[in-house]
């Protein structure tokens, strides 16, 4: 509670230096205020070309995240399952993460138009992130527990499940923390550029066209509330699928090496 | 490895070690060892360390490949092994740990078993709030009670106090069902309980012979 009070206050004074900043400069071209960030933002709401934009931005690049994660995950598994296809990979992977976002914006532009752009974008900003994170996951398997499996003749499914899973969560869950937040910055970064129909991007950019400064913070607002949202119900179906015994073993450091 | 020169095992015999050999960066861990161990029989690997006790069970259980020498007996065998190390999931309480190498085993018969080495209020918990011996058991009962051929213990009552190597050493008596048993142990008493003949280390030969 007194955390709360806290940060509450932290908070408060840190919208009321903004405010008051806003006040001081006095033309809301270059900076409004937190009260006119609400105000335009609760008169968007109303219009139905808010929620177009929302909706088809959120689609765009949700599904370039969901693809980049299924086939990361995927190439991932299969670089640790056969290493040659790990090295085979792995100029594309090195390639993907070294050349610059822009660059890549220009080129999707002219390949797939204004309107793939941001699920382009977004696949390419998560698909190494995860790749690299699943097959380090892989790779850090507890090899002792490995042999036991073969020994014992394990199946593949209870082994993937049992020593495979708890082993890649923790890479996994941090690569998605990461990625996610790239996703929404570079996919909406990539929108501003291509402009496309009914996009977040295009509206920002509308924004500064006709020097609707509240706006452009309004939806800039929007833009965090939706990356936030979107990472928290990722997170939350990912941990519940991968967390429980990631979290049963990080209390084995705790409790485990009593004597017996 | 060379297995079986045309025919799975020679008779009677649960394993025959021929002039088996294995090196480290050059430095024989052992060499030339020849062993014929019986269906049935228990016998047990007595050494100082790093005569190469455990590359030894390493290479029967397939982990390994010997530098030079074959075994006979072990194609299509399944075996059950008691690791150096506990190697139990974590995560996973005593029966489900158990249930992973072997499956086919009952619930109701499980629970069973596992109360002969443990108490009624640990069964639920993860393993990873277990003490050491209590892993060490849950270990001993999931060699014991998969369908393994074949039993390979690796210092299987380390880290048991005098009261539980008891009931440890009882319970292998009574589930071994008859199995081929080749253990390691600093204990000679261990030996002498489950009666087991000893693989004794030459150290002049770096080689392992059995106890006449």
């Amino acid at each position: 509670m007194k955390h709360l009070a806290k940060q509450t206050g932290i908070l408060l004074f840190w919208l009321a230096v903004w405010q008051a900043a806003a006040w001081l400069v006095g033309r809301p071209i270059f900076l409004v205020g937190p009260l006119e960030t609400v105000q335009a933002f609760f008169r968007l709401l109303g219009q139905a070309a808010f929620w177009q934009s929302v909706v088809s931005s959120l689609g765009r690049i949700g599904t370039g995240f969901v693809l980049a994660f299924s086939l990361g995950l995927l190439c991932g598994a299969g670089a640790y399952a056969w290493p040659l296809f790990g090295e085979w990979i792995a100029p594309v992977v090195t390639m993907i993460r070294t050349i610059p976002v822009a660059s890549f914006v220009i080129l999707a532009l002219i390949w797939t138009g204004a309107d793939g752009l941001a699920l382009v974008i977004s696949f390419l900003v998560v698909f190494p992130m995860i790749y690299l994170h699943t097959l380090a996951g892989l790779q850090a398997a507890d090899v002792q527990l490995l042999e036991m499996a073969e020994v014992f003749r394990i199946r593949f499914f209870p082994k993937v499940w049992h020593i495979y899973r708890p082993a890649l969560a923790p890479y996994l869950i941090s690569a998605c923390k990461t990625a996610l937040g790239m996703c929404w910055k570079s996919g909406v970064a990539a929108e501003v550029i291509g402009t496309p129909d009914h996009s977040i991007g295009e509206k920002l950019y509308m924004a500064k066209i006709f020097f609707s400064t509240d706006e452009l913070f309004a939806w800039t607002a929007v833009v965090i509330l939706l990356s936030g949202l979107f990472e928290r119900l990722v997170l939350y179906v990912l941990e519940r699928l991968m967390g429980e015994d990631s979290r049963k073993n990080r209390s084995k450091d705790a409790a485990g090496e009593r004597k017996g | 490895m060379r297995q079986g020169k045309g025919k799975d095992r020679i008779e009677n015999m649960a394993l025959a070690i021929h002039d088996l050999g294995k090196s480290y960066g050059g430095v024989p861990v052992f060499r030339h060892v020849e062993l014929l161990l019986e269906e049935g029989g228990v016998y047990c690997l007595r050494a100082p360390s790093g005569a190469g006790k455990t590359t030894l069970l390493r290479i029967l259980m397939g982990l390994e490949r010997p530098d030079e020498g074959w075994v006979e007996g072990l194609k299509g065998r399944r075996v059950s092994a008691v690791f150096q190390e506990d190697r139990l999931c974590p995560a996973l309480n005593a029966a489900e740990n158990i249930r992973l190498a072997n499956p086919g085993c009952s619930r109701e018969a499980l629970h069973r078993e596992l109360l002969e080495l443990l108490w009624e209020d640990s069964l639920a918990k993860p393993i990873s709030t277990f003490s050491g011996g209590m892993r060490r058991r849950v270990s001993l009962l999931r060699a014991l009670l998969s369908p393994g051929e074949l039993l390979l213990f690796d210092e299987p009552f380390n880290g048991l106090d005098d009261q539980s190597r008891q009931a440890a050493v009882d319970y292998v008596k009574k589930k071994r069902n008859g199995r081929t048993l080749l253990f390691t142990t600093h204990h000679p008493e261990e030996a002498e309980a489950l009666r087991a003949r000893c693989v004794i280390w030459e150290e002049s030969l770096k080689t392992w012979r059995l106890a006449r």
